[in-house]
């Protein structure tokens, strides 16, 4: 999944680029109808991978934390 | 605007190379786009690279992004880009008789942001306005649902042509412009500036998106 995640990134990020060296009617149409919705699935995509390995869990509520107190 | 024409034909903003409203996002999105690579490559990341490399930097980016677009979008070479508006960034900028090129050729508009002085209004919402004109603008343009010629929205916002002149002497001074009555017709936008006193903005062929009128 995370690579799936990445190619979003990549991709996003070249229609960033294409922006931000030739700010015209093409690249803003790309910008704005392509890379954003893009850009924030990725987002939610990570976001969601990272709430499913934890990373957003407090140490002090995990079980193994829990059994030492 | 050619620097071949010597230095004194340049504008102080021009600038060669990349500006810095340029420089920040592609900065982000080379960092971003190194972890995204290697998160490509290797199929996992450490948690600090996966939340910069593939949401800090990104929204980042597209914050940049977007700021860019908002003060780009301001440029005649930007409205000119469209296939639709070139016509009209090509009348505007060869001095042809119309009030938009008349504006143009004596620098009575910023020659760079000629389009948006005249068509944003006037105030924080005339700007808020043309944003959102904008995006409705790359809508139709994405989806073809215009037709040509193309026209205006609405009528005219007088008070982009007043923001200069309203104060100015010789304005002023112009006997027809002084009767209240007439006053208060071009206020209200029951009489408009060009046709029967001023030119036309535009010429009507530069109108048709360098087609034949349908």
């Amino acid at each position: 999944m995370i690579r799936v995640v990445s190619l979003m990134v990549l991709v996003a990020m070249g229609i960033l680029v294409a922006l931000s060296l030739r700010p015209q009617g093409t690249t803003a149409i790309g910008f704005a109808f392509l890379g954003v919705p893009l850009v924030a699935l990725a987002i939610a995509l990570q976001i969601f991978l990272l709430w499913r390995k934890g990373a957003f869990r407090s140490s002090r509520l995990r079980p193994r934390d829990s059994r030492k107190s | 605007m050619d620097a071949s024409l010597g230095p004194l034909f340049v504008p102080p903003w021009q600038h060669n190379g990349l500006g810095w409203m340029q420089l920040l996002p592609l900065l982000c999105a080379a960092v971003a786009s190194a972890i995204a690579v290697v998160g490509l490559w290797r199929g996992r990341l450490t948690l600090p690279s996966g939340l910069a490399g593939l949401i800090a930097l990104p929204l980042t980016g597209y914050f940049f992004g977007g700021l860019l677009l908002l003060e780009d979008s301001k440029r005649l070479t930007f409205c000119g880009s469209c296939h639709v508006m070139a016509p009209l960034k090509a009348s505007v900028t060869k001095d042809d008789g119309s009030l938009a090129s008349k504006h143009f050729a004596i620098g009575a508009v910023p020659t760079q942001e000629a389009c948006y002085v005249c068509h944003s209004g006037y105030g924080i919402w005339g700007t808020v306005g043309a944003k959102m004109s904008g995006v409705g603008h790359m809508i139709r343009t994405v989806t073809g649902n215009y037709q040509l010629p193309i026209q205006l929205v609405g009528t005219f916002d007088i008070k982009s042509c007043l923001g200069c002149h309203a104060a100015s002497l010789r304005f002023r001074a112009v006997e027809e412009h002084q009767p209240l009555d007439v006053q208060q017709a071009l206020l209200s936008g029951e009489m408009t500036c060009t046709g029967l006193c001023h030119p036309e903005a535009h010429p009507a062929e530069a109108l048709t998106g360098g087609e034949a009128a349908k």
